[in-house]
Parts: C-alpha cells; sequence; structure tokens
C-alpha cells in the first residue's frame, strides 16, 4: 500500500468513524436507511433557516449597529 | 318529641328529647318558637372554658429523627451533562416523529384490528406505537433464545432479520457467550450436585404436583423447605410459592386492604406494585431509597391518625438501579413510628451478606425487626419460586388469606428439592467461598468500571451493575459490540427505566472467574472508546491491586 493510499484509508476511517458517532448522537443509528434521509433533509433545512438567519438579519443588524452613529448622538 | 317544627314534619330524627330539654332550658327562643336550625338542631357549642380549667391542646408532632448514627446512603446516581440530555431528547423526539411518518405511509408488518367499528381499542394506542416504531428497531436486543443453562457461559441462537425486525429468522448459528445477563448470582448450577436430589424428587413425587398446597399439593419436600427456609434466614416460620413474581403479587392482597397505607419506593418492582393494586391499599411513593422522604411522609401519615396500617415496602437490592436499601435506618424508622416493613429480597437474597443471608446480614439487621421478609428462589438459588417468612401468626394469616397458598399450583417438587439443596449448600464452606467470590467478582468489576470512566449506578457491594448509556442507539450499539465479542449482557430502556436513561445491566456471578471478568472488561473499554460512553466527570478511582 503506498503512502496515497494510506492517507485516503486514513481520512476515510476518520469520516466513517465519526459520521458513526453523529448517527449515535442522534438515533439516526437504529433506523431505516430513508427515515435517515429524510432526518438528514430536516436537519439540513434547520440549518439553514439558521444561517439564513444569521446572516440576513443577526450580522447585518450587527454591521449596521457598528456602522451608524446616530444612537451616540441620541446620547449626546 | 320537641322537634316538631313549624310545618309538623320533623327536621332532624337525631335530636334527643333530653337533648333539648337542656338547650331549650339555656335558651328558651331558640326550638320552640319554631325557627330550627337545620343542622344543629339549635345546640350552640359552649366556650371552651366550661368549669374555668382550660385544657392544653396536645401538639401531636412527632420530633425529626435523627439520621446520624445510620447509614443512609442512597447509592450512587451521577447526574449526566446537560449536553446528553438535551441530544437523547432530540433522539427520542426524532424517533417519535420517524414514528409517525412511518406510521402515515407504510402499513405496519404485524397483525391489526379489523371489523371493530365501535368496539374499543384491543391495545393502547401509545404502547402499540411505541413498540412499533421505538422498540421494534432495537427489538434484536431483546428476547434472545438461549440453548444451553445459564451458567457462567451461555448459548445464544443467532437470529437475523431482513425486513429491519419485523420478523426475525434463525440463521442455525450458535453463540457462546460469557453470560453476564442471568440472575445466577451464586453460579449454583446442577453439576455441582444438586441433580441426585432433584432426580429422586421427581421419581418420588413426579414433576407437578397437580393440585395447590391447601389442596393436595402439600408433600414432605414442601415442609421441609419451609422449616429450612425459616431456619436459614433466623426467623419463626415460611411460606413457599412457585413463582416469584406471584410471591408478591398475590401475597401483598393478603396482608394489605382498603384503609392501609403502603409508602412504596419510587423504584419498586412490578411485581409489588401490582400486589399494592391489587390489595387496593393507599399508596404513596417516595424518592428512591431516600430516608428523609420516608421519613416525611410517614409522619405526616402518622399525623393523619386515620389509618388502619402502615406499612412501607422496598426492595433489597434494586435490580435497575443496583441500588441497596438503608435498612438499618429504615428499621430505625419503623420502630420510632410503629410502622410495618415489608422487604423484597429477590435479588439480595443469597448475594448479599457476609454469610449470604441478605440485605438484613449485610446490614447488620435482626430479621426479626423486617416484619415481612419476602425473596424469591429464582436468582441465588438457581431454581423457581418464592418465599414469605416472618412471624408464624403472619405465615398463618398468609395461608388463610394470601391467594397463592389455595389457588396456585404448588411448587414442583424437583425445584423444591433443587432449593432445598442450594440452601443447605450455601452454609457448606463451598457455599461460603461462592458468597465471597461473588463479593470479590463486585468490588473488582465496579472498581474497573470506575477506572473507565463510565457511569455506573447503585451501591458498591451490588452484584447488579448498569452501565449508563442514555440513548437507544448506543444501548443496541453496546448489545451488538459486545455480543459480537462473546459477551451476552442485557440493554434497558424504556419502560423499564426512564425515557432519557437506558443502560446496560451487568449481573455478576460467583462463576465468573478473573479472567473471564478480565476478557469482558477488555472487550467492554472497546466498545466504550468507539462509542464514546465515558459519561463520568468524577475523577478516576484509584487502580485496584
Amino acid at each position: 500500500m503506498t503512502t496515497v493510499e494510506k492517507t485516503q484509508k486514513k481520512k476515510q476511517n476518520f469520516f466513517s468513524y465519526w459520521y458513526m458517532r453523529y448517527e449515535m448522537a442522534t438515533e439516526m443509528y437504529m433506523v431505516e436507511p430513508w427515515e435517515k434521509v429524510v432526518v438528514h433533509a430536516l436537519f439540513a433545512v434547520v440549518f439553514l433557516l439558521f444561517w439564513y438567519f444569521n446572516s440576513a438579519i443577526v450580522i447585518s443588524g450587527i454591521s449596521r449597529l457598528r456602522n451608524t452613529s446616530t444612537h451616540v448622538e441620541e446620547i449626546l | 318529641m320537641a322537634a316538631m317544627v313549624e310545618n309538623g314534619s320533623v327536621v332532624d330524627f337525631k335530636i334527643t328529647s333530653k337533648n333539648n330539654v337542656r338547650e331549650c332550658n339555656g335558651k328558651p327562643v331558640n326550638l320552640l318558637n319554631g325557627k330550627v336550625n337545620h343542622e344543629n338542631n339549635g345546640y350552640v357549642k359552649s366556650a371552651p372554658s366550661k368549669n374555668g380549667v382550660i385544657k392544653p391542646k396536645v401538639q401531636q408532632g412527632i420530633s425529626p429523627m435523627d439520621w446520624a448514627p445510620f447509614d443512609t446512603n442512597r447509592g450512587s446516581f451521577e447526574q449526566c451533562s446537560l449536553l446528553t440530555t438535551a441530544l437523547t431528547l432530540l433522539g427520542l423526539y426524532v424517533l417519535m416523529f420517524l414514528g409517525f411518518v412511518n406510521q402515515l405511509l407504510f402499513r405496519p408488518k404485524v397483525a391489526t384490528e379489523k371489523n371493530r367499528e365501535g368496539y374499543a381499542p384491543l391495545y393502547n394506542p401509545f404502547e402499540q406505537f411505541y413498540s412499533r416504531y421505538v422498540y421494534r428497531r432495537v427489538a434484536h436486543c431483546f428476547n434472545r433464545p438461549i440453548c444451553s443453562a445459564p451458567a457462567a457461559e451461555i448459548t445464544l441462537l443467532e437470529r437475523e432479520s431482513k425486513d429491519y425486525n419485523w420478523s426475525f429468522r434463525f440463521t442455525g448459528r450458535k453463540l457462546r457467550c460469557l453470560n453476564l445477563g442471568s440472575y445466577n448470582y451464586l453460579g449454583l448450577s446442577p453439576e455441582l450436585g444438586s441433580a441426585p436430589a432433584v432426580a429422586a424428587a421427581v421419581r418420588r413425587y413426579g414433576l407437578a404436583t397437580g393440585s395447590p398446597r391447601a389442596e393436595l399439593g402439600t408433600t414432605r419436600l414442601h415442609h421441609e423447605l419451609e422449616e429450612t427456609t425459616a431456619q436459614f434466614l433466623g426467623v419463626e416460620a415460611a411460606i413457599v410459592f412457585g413463582m416469584g413474581f406471584a410471591t408478591n403479587t398475590l401475597s401483598l392482597p393478603g396482608l394489605l386492604g382498603p384503609g392501609t397505607l403502603a409508602l412504596s419506593d419510587e423504584n419498586n418492582h412490578a411485581s409489588l406494585i401490582l400486589g399494592l393494586r391489587l390489595a387496593r391499599a393507599t399508596v404513596r411513593v417516595f424518592r428512591h431509597n431516600d430516608v428523609r422522604d420516608l421519613e416525611r411522609l410517614a409522619s405526616r401519615a402518622r399525623a393523619e391518625g386515620h389509618w388502619r396500617k402502615i406499612i412501607i415496602v422496598i426492595e433489597g437490592v434494586y435490580s435497575m438501579e443496583g441500588s441497596v436499601a438503608p435498612l438499618a435506618a429504615i428499621v430505625a424508622l419503623k420502630k420510632k413510628l410503629g410502622l410495618y416493613l415489608y422487604l423484597d429480597e429477590a435479588h439480595s437474597i443469597g448475594a448479599m451478606g457476609p454469610r449470604g443471608r441478605g440485605v438484613c446480614d449485610y446490614s447488620g439487621v435482626r430479621p426479626q425487626d423486617v416484619d415481612v421478609l419476602m425473596g424469591t428462589f429464582t436468582k441465588s438459588f438457581g431454581a423457581a419460586g418464592g418465599y414469605v417468612a416472618g412471624s408464624a401468626a403472619l405465615i398463618n394469616s398468609l395461608r388463610a388469606h394470601g391467594h397463592a397458598h389455595s389457588y396456585a399450583h404448588a411448587m414442583a417438587p424437583p425445584v423444591a428439592a433443587q432449593v432445598l439443596w442450594a440452601m443447605r449448600a450455601l452454609d457448606t464452606p463451598l457455599g461460603q467461598q461462592r458468597v465471597r467470590a461473588l463479593r470479590e467478582n463486585t468490588r473488582y468489576f465496579r472498581g474497573r468500571l470506575q477506572q473507565m470512566g463510565v457511569v455506573t449506578y447503585g451501591h458498591p457491594e451490588s452484584p447488579v451493575v448498569p452501565l449508563l448509556v442514555y440513548s437507544f442507539s448506543k444501548m443496541m450499539g453496546t448489545v451488538e459490540r459486545l455480543t459480537a465479542r462473546g459477551i451476552a449482557t442485557v440493554g434497558v430502556g424504556f419502560p423499564a427505566t426512564p425515557l432519557s436513561k437506558a443502560r446496560i445491566r451487568f449481573c455478576l456471578s460467583a462463576a465468573h472467574t478473573r479472567a473471564q471478568l478480565d476478557a469482558c472488561l477488555a472487550a467492554l473499554q472497546d466498545v466504550v472508546d468507539e462509542l464514546g460512553l465515558r459519561y463520568s466527570r468524577r475523577a478516576p478511582a484509584q487502580p485496584l491491586r
């Protein structure tokens, strides 16, 4: 086995191990394959919604706060 | 009669003329003017100081118990982190959600109720849902068929399922595994010498008596067993039954009844709970092994003053928690408040205490101080059935009022012979050596698990060792991996435990050698590393020896 193959194998093991741990933590270890797909899709949707919420509302809100000085003027 | 009123009807028949005379003498306006108070016939209570002497109100207060001289250790119940709880609950939500989706889309591959419009459903809908869509996924970890005696090793019949556990098929392969699941605490098996006695009993009396004890089912063996049990426990008398579960379920209704209050531990076995329900006793539940909570409930019940009997119902060793009851403290409380005590020694008799006499022996309590001693022959004695022991009056009453003596089939004679043999063997040097071996195995195994950094519940001396894995997937993963490495254990989840507290239960035996335990611990170490079961946040203990 060449070094490249070894590294690849190691990577594969690493990913399959942590995928198994992820399945264990979310109880997906014991469900049928199609059910895994449904739950993955659900998690992806929730994750993307959070992402959108963060980028669209939280980050823009913070940047607006940082760039404006109206509140300082109000206080003064 | 002075109680005639305006319309001529008699308002209150309880009124005595003597009373009325007295009242009317004092208060002429009250009765005879036709104005009658319906409730109290005009009698007005005088002030408390009738003759000038004021009786002080006696406060029926019960001084709080001083727990300092007693061991009130509940056992170790390490809390898991918030993250673990949150993830376990999230996993349960995922399973429930998938279950509903599954139920909505597919027809379950099981028998369904048909043409039952207008009838109540045969099964509880939630239980049905739970067993089909949660329990079914892990069903291969339970109900595993075996084909050998449950000694230190056990043979499992391998099964496989091609439709996600809706149905199983035997592969024909047999798996020889180390047995850490059976309750064979002392590892007594027929090859140790009981076989001739048991065979003689079969030849003489047959396999079954075909009758309850109260009719034609009592043999000399039964009398001998009852006498030996009473002597073994150090009490006056004992009665034996053919089934351990029924011992509790059918004896409690014979002992208690309506108007009785049972103070029951929250982790009591199903047989005790069922028995208390059948007895129609009022049940109040106290926190597991918590003597202060028990004291609070008991003194409140004493103050209520209307209970015919108040009985504390506890177990010696709890089979799901691996904890040991703080018996000395509970006996002191019971004596102080004048309560009764029912002790279920199913898992502790033979397994606990320096002489194997159970948790009384272990905590140094006189067996006479426990009103009802109950235990089973199914665990340490390697047989079947159960006993109730105590005073002769109690046992006689149980023969008359308990249902098992009159209606249940008598204990099978070969079983009685096996129990007799085991009870006598326990007092031989070999038997005592087994009790010591179990204790050493327990200490060693629990100590090593603690070093491993996993969460175990219970008492350091209890031979039942629950290892907490919290979620169903981890329970299933652990049981599967241990079976593949040749270790047979039992995973336990809801409804036997709280929803998010699934666990693996190891039952130790005196028959396990140190090498076998080491092999099990090595396999477990691999699984713990792989699945990340090191939940303990306590400092690891010092290595043993």
